[in-house]
């Protein structure tokens, strides 16, 4: 049977589709269209500017078997695996600590958690090198004037891999933790007090009534820290240098390496459409883990 | 039909910033000419191009041409070059580097109306196709600097003359006795491979044979001992780990005091005649093992086909190498000359010793630049320096470090086969 649409309802359609328009325009141009050419220069040699061949799924080929691709895919992988949990734990905590307006000074504290997060990627890494470097950091000029050995924190693989996560996490955790505190806020006050008079305690509370509240907000605040860490680029690069090695080189630094300083502009498309793949399925994973869930309750 | 038309023209508005935004200026309203030189790194060199610009702004006040300075940032110079080109937004003129000359050759003007020789230049290599595209505006060496002050302190002599220059064992046993008798650290290279790669041709290493610039005999006995010398120096705590591996800038390192030496390059000198007050120091002839061996390079300057300013561009480049007009470029920086036999009164006479350098230099790193003579627009990128890292590092032997240094040059230039 066909549905009649209501007298007016393609006017209306228009309307809603001309004040999409600017959106729909910009998404286009700055996103469709490089997309395309993306997957387009995935299939060529294309040099950045004028060798442009189709190669056919040559890069693809080359890619499956490139070590080093493996392994900036698995230093990827986790550190995205370690810092999103840290960065989800943390930013919970601290708005769950926050949120509570009988702690003092708890405006001034939100600021302060805030504040890294309006900070450039470049200038975290720039503050975190200051504070860690081995020869002239703030850190280890403490500990040398407590008598401590001063720690080798770039040098070693392991270290430098946590002094990331840990910038990320201080970077990171503000604008998450900004998120929680609206969502706390929302969760209806009678169903605490009904609980307290049940006599729960509080991660009685946490867990049957703040956390299940809080799950479409979790679901998205994880969704884009697994994209955000994926993307990383500038942070370790300025703090690390992707090194020592390339026990901090990410999949965009490699990208950026591959694109601009070897001008293989084609190859690194090809690592590019991989990552997006890659994003693809876990954000489709996660949906349907979330949608389950929501189906349950 | 009128909330329609108003829609539109709110969308319309919405684009008409973004593309003035767009649009660049090269022209005042008085007809001037104003070109645009694009660089990076000229305010740290002691602003040599901006006070040449002042010279020529001065002198072309009443000529119709005036120029003026955009300066960015090193890593971005590729992506503005490659993202104006698209768009048609040409500078007028640009400094290269060596990488930005190799991949946007087929972007510039022919400088044959200028005048000059492509043969008074040290990086003749600037001729593609019959088209003379850059000269060179200066060169760079890749040199030692040694801190005399602890030098002198452990009574360690240092090489003056060419008949002293040490061999590498000479340098670091004599290296190892001042670290003994002075509690210091001991040579802080810096992680580039320019300055990696030199290490590799005093131990005899190439990338090709000298007039075959298609095979590659990088795989050899020498460049495996240059490698496993230096990943020994590291093990050794003679090499600065921080400093080769990039996690600390060697110059910096240098400048605290608290190292014996330092690989670098003459680009340094200014910064550490400014800035290094502590301690005396000096640039000293380099150590070899079989061959004397620096690598040059250093900057080019093009004009961009296509800017709509070509012969204002070259009316700029013909008065900025006029004899006076030059020295005083290079001597506002203590820049090497670009211009073969060219005598510059320098305010450094550190200078000296990288002469000294160039002019002992083997060969090879000219030879081995043929290969990317011969294959404009396409590049290796750091794959010497990366892959050595990751050898020092531990991550991968020496042996996979050369197989993955060919197969990236394979892969950049797949015309190019190994040796047999």
């Amino acid at each position: 049977m066909k549905s009649k649409s209501k007298p007016g309802a393609s006017r209306y359609r228009m309307w809603s589709f001309l004040f999409c328009a600017p959106n729909i325009i910009l998404f286009i141009v700055f996103f469709l269209i490089p997309a395309v050419i993306g997957v387009w220069y995935s299939f060529t040699n294309y040099n950045g500017l004028s060798r442009l061949d189709f190669i056919g799924l040559q890069n693809y080929d080359r890619l499956f078997h490139d070590v080093e691709f493996y392994s900036v895919l698995l230093n990827t992988i986790k550190y995205t695996v370690v810092s999103v949990p840290l960065c989800y734990v943390v930013s919970l905590g601290l708005a769950l600590l926050l949120a509570n307006d009988r702690i003092r000074g708890n405006a001034i504290t939100r600021i302060l958690v805030y504040w890294p997060t309006l900070l450039s990627s470049i200038m975290v890494g720039v503050t975190w090198k200051w504070l860690f470097s081995e020869s002239y950091g703030f850190i280890n000029y403490v500990l040398t004037v407590y008598g401590i050995e001063p720690v080798r924190w770039f040098s070693n693989p392991t270290s430098a891999f946590i002094t990331t996560i840990v910038a990320s996490a201080w970077s990171g955790c503000g604008v998450n933790m900004l998120i929680f505190i609206g969502g706390i806020k929302q969760v209806p006050q009678d169903l605490y007090e009904a609980a307290r008079i049940d006599g729960a305690t509080w991660w009685q509370q946490f867990k049957v009534i703040t956390f299940p509240a809080l799950k479409p907000l979790s679901f998205m605040v994880i969704l884009l820290e697994i994209v955000g860490s994926f993307k990383v680029f500038a942070m370790p690069l300025t703090l690390t240098n992707g090194g020592p090695g390339t026990a901090t080189t990410y999949m965009i630094q490699y990208i950026y390496k591959t694109g601009f300083e070897r001008l293989d502009v084609g190859y690194s498309s090809a690592v590019s459409m991989v990552m997006f793949v890659i994003l693809l399925l876990v954000s489709y994973l996660q949906t349907r883990i979330n949608a389950k869930h929501e189906e349950e309750y | 039909m009128r909330k329609i038309v108003l829609v539109c023209l709110m969308v319309l508005a919405l684009f008409v910033p973004l593309y003035a935004g767009g649009s660049g200026e090269s022209s005042s309203a008085d007809g001037t000419v104003v070109l645009e030189i694009l660089l990076s790194g000229d305010t740290t060199e002691g602003s040599p191009m901006q006070k040449a610009v002042e010279r020529f702004n001065a002198e072309y006040a009443d000529k119709g041409i005036q120029a003026q300075v955009n300066e960015i940032s090193l890593s971005d110079l590729p992506t503005q070059i490659s993202n104006r080109i698209r768009a048609g937004k040409l500078p007028a003129l640009v400094k290269n580097t060596t990488n930005t000359f190799e991949q946007f050759t087929d972007n510039f003007y022919p400088l044959d109306e200028t005048g000059l020789d492509p043969n008074d230049f040290t990086m003749n290599y600037s001729v593609r196709g019959g088209r003379f595209v850059s000269t060179t505006l200066n060169s760079t060496a890749v040199g030692l600097f040694i801190n005399t002050t602890l030098w002198d302190e452990a009574g360690v002599p240092y090489p003056t003359t060419e008949e002293e220059r040490w061999t590498w064992d000479e340098f670091v046993e004599a290296l190892k006795t001042v670290m003994e008798r002075t509690g210091c650290e001991g040579i802080a290279i810096e992680h580039s491979q320019q300055r990696m790669q030199t290490l590799l041709y005093q131990f005899g290493s190439r990338i090709t044979p000298a007039d075959d610039p298609y095979t590659l005999v990088f795989d050899s006995p020498e460049t495996r001992e240059g490698m496993e010398y230096f990943i020994n120096l590291v093990k050794e705590g003679v090499a600065t780990y921080t400093d080769i591996v990039g996690i600390d800038t060697a110059a910096n390192t240098f400048k605290s005091g608290r190292v014996a030496a330092h690989i670098g390059g003459n680009w340094s000198l200014t910064d550490f005649a400014e800035n290094i007050t502590g301690f005396e120091w000096a640039p000293v002839l380099m150590p070899y093992a079989k061959e004397k061996a620096t690598m040059i390079g250093g900057n080019l300057l093009s004009v961009f086909d296509g800017s709509g300013q070509e012969k204002e561009a070259i009316e700029f480049v013909k008065w900025f190498y006029q004899p006076e007009n030059y020295k005083q470029y290079l001597a506002d920086a203590n820049y090497l000359s670009g211009m073969k036999s060219l005598d510059v009164d320098y305010t450094l006479e550190e200078l000296a010793v990288f002469q000294q350098e160039l002019a002992a230099s083997c060969n090879t790193p000219n030879e081995d630049m043929m290969i990317q003579v011969n294959h404009p627009g396409a590049s290796y990128g750091n794959t010497i320096r990366d892959n050595w890292t990751q050898a020092i590092v531990g991550e991968i032997t020496v042996d996979e470090a050369i197989d993955r240094i060919i197969n990236d040059i394979i892969i950049a230039y797949p015309d190019v086969k190994e040796a047999q």
